[in-house]
């Protein structure tokens, strides 16, 4: 594979040249999170300038289970000596009890970027280079979404507000280009072929407000199914936690079930319609769009998840209120508080994406074992595909 | 193959995109904003692409305007992409409706294999992204090409390599997107 219109080794040798240019004799801070980008940004610095990168993990206390320790590991493996830094105390306290999606995003943005830039401070660093890559700046100045690392694009001037100036390697590829500078470069398996996971984590995965129970809930139940979302034929797979939905009906979702009912061919009145509390985040024609989420319930969800293709592409004309649907694949329990969706996505540069088919079995395997927290209600499967919807919920 | 692209992108998200996709098939491409000074500026460029953007258009808008200076004042074969082919329309006094939005998958039915679907099937899966369609368009127009739902999906001016598609050929959902923009950039 080329990148644009360049070999590799010569793409990568232009970027190492250009670090070294850049950076000259100066420290450089690396805030790394074990995903492919940041180590990937970070490795190369460490070809370009070597022991003057200084290599930290911030712990946000947005991170999955034993996620900080194995990322140390998997990065002391590659031969680049990297750092904790644990700030969770400083990010629970600001966002907390928080529940607009761009707000909670630029919070987290401040306190991180306060964090790197005390951290600069002490190790004598005048860079920061982090895995900026396209999509990040282009959703974020598109004004999609807020990504927590794209500041120079925005016009936030770093040297002045936070004493470094950016280092963005990457800020021209697209994850699927990246990811074929890592094999090259012999990033391990683990690391490359790692999901993405967002620099805020587990932050925007909590759908709405912020709180410690919802948060410890979606560690839990992410911890016990990873294995089995691994199975699922997708380039990224994971669980978002909502507020239980309510039961909801109006004009446009009947006219909606009906168009169900001619697509699937099921008649009766076995549907149930919910609207989940929070916004979620869309794209249509190019603009960002923050709607609501809605839940269909028929027992024979396996016929609605087989026609999700015909439904999906029919609900932007119907039902005008909505820029999600997805499909309840649990049987409802009147006990627990927060519903939870399973998100599954096929791409390889992140800026479009379809929804896997994924068989019923393996689907209930996964609702078991989502089950067995009781704080958990509810299970839908999300069969909205970018556009309309983003791949993250915020 | 040395042939020179410039890509004119209404601040729309495929727009570096479509840059990728051009310089991946050999070709040299520039993106720049699109906007009537840039329409005068682009020199020494083979073919211009129009990539897709967040404005609805109406015939006053700026970017319906920077399109009729390229097509009328300028000779350069134009492929205008989702929002880039809704200007093109109105520029040509053609009309858009908010009746078919229509976001991802999408099949397309080839009506007529002019250059740019060279070599294609009749029936392939497109991904789009659009609020508004292009609902008339004037008799200098033909279409190649509907959705299942019969809206216009792509459509060329009869006598001027002037093509216009609803979809976007750019990203890696839409069947064979690269080969159509490969044929595009052949043609000049």
């Amino acid at each position: 594979m080329k990148i644009y219109d360049k070999e590799i080794h010569e793409y990568v040798d232009e970027l190492v040249n250009s670090i070294r240019k850049v950076v000259e004799d100066s420290n450089v801070l690396a805030a790394v999170s074990g995903g492919i980008d940041s180590t990937v940004a970070a490795y190369l610095t460490w070809l370009a300038i070597g022991d003057r990168v200084k290599a930290y993990i911030i712990n946000t206390g947005f991170m999955r289970e034993d996620e900080v320790e194995t990322t140390k590991a998997l990065l002391e493996n590659m031969g680049l000596p990297v750092k904790v830094y644990d700030a969770s105390d400083a990010f629970y306290s600001s966002l907390l009890g928080k529940k607009d999606a761009e707000e909670k995003r630029k919070i987290f943005r401040e306190i991180f970027y306060e964090t790197l830039a005390k951290l600069a401070k002490d190790e004598n660093a005048q860079y920061l280079v982090q895995g900026t890559i396209a999509p990040d700046w282009i959703e974020t100045v598109g004004k999609i979404k807020t990504q927590h690392n794209v500041l120079a694009q925005l016009g936030i001037k770093t040297e002045e507000k936070y004493g470094f100036s950016l280092l963005e390697p990457l800020a021209n590829l697209y994850k699927d280009q990246v990811r074929a500078i890592a094999n090259y470069l012999k990033v391990p398996k683990e690391i490359i072929e790692r999901q993405p996971f967002p620099g805020p984590g587990l932050l925007v995965r909590c759908v709405g407000e912020v709180e410690l129970d919802k948060l410890k809930a979606l560690r839990n139940v992410t911890a016990l199914c990873q294995d089995l979302l691994m199975k699922i034929d997708a380039s990224q797979s994971f669980l978002a936690i909502f507020r239980k939905p309510r039961m909801t009906t109006s004009k446009e979702i009947s006219d909606f079930i009906k168009e169900i009912k001619n697509i699937v061919g099921i008649g009766g009145r076995g549907f149930k319609t919910f609207e989940f509390y929070e916004n979620v985040t869309g794209v249509k024609g190019d603009s960002r769009e923050y709607s609501k989420m809605l839940g269909i319930y028929h027992k024979e969800s396996e016929l609605l998840l087989k026609h999700k293709d015909e439904i999906v592409k029919m609900f932007p004309k119907v039902l005008k209120s909505y820029i999600r649907v997805a499909v309840l694949v649990s049987e409802p329990r009147p006990a627990g508080k927060y519903a939870v969706s399973i998100r599954a996505v096929k791409t390889s540069d992140f800026m479009t994406a379809s929804v896997p088919e994924v068989s019923i079995d393996l689907l209930q395997q996964i609702v078991e074992q989502i089950m067995k927290d009781i704080r958990i209600t509810q299970v839908y499967y999300d069969i909205t595909p970018k556009p309309p919807a983003t791949i993250e919920y915020e | 193959m040395n042939k020179r692209v410039a890509i004119l992108g209404p601040s729309g998200q495929y727009n570096h995109l479509i840059l990728r996709r051009v310089k991946e098939l050999g070709f040299y491409a520039e993106l720049f904003e699109l906007n009537e000074k840039n329409v005068l500026k682009i020199n020494g460029f083979d073919v211009v692409i129009i990539g897709g953007g967040p404005a609805r258009l109406d015939d006053s808008s700026q970017e319906v305007r920077a399109i009729k200076k390229l097509v009328f004042d300028r000779e350069m074969p134009v492929l205008g992409i989702c929002l880039g082919f809704q200007a093109i329309a109105l520029a040509f006094r053609g009309k858009l409706t908010t009746d078919q939005p229509s976001f991802g998958p999408q099949k397309i039915i080839v009506k007529e294999k002019d250059v740019i679907f060279e070599g294609l099937p009749d029936i392939f899966s497109v991904w789009e992204s659009h609020n508004d369609t292009v609902s008339f368009l004037p008799n200098e127009f033909k279409i190649l090409a509907v959705a299942e739902k019969g809206y216009i999906e792509a459509a060329r001016h009869i006598k001027r390599p002037i093509f216009g598609v609803l979809f976007h050929p750019e990203v890696e959902h839409t069947q064979f997107g690269s080969k159509i923009l490969h044929n595009f950039i052949l043609l000049s």
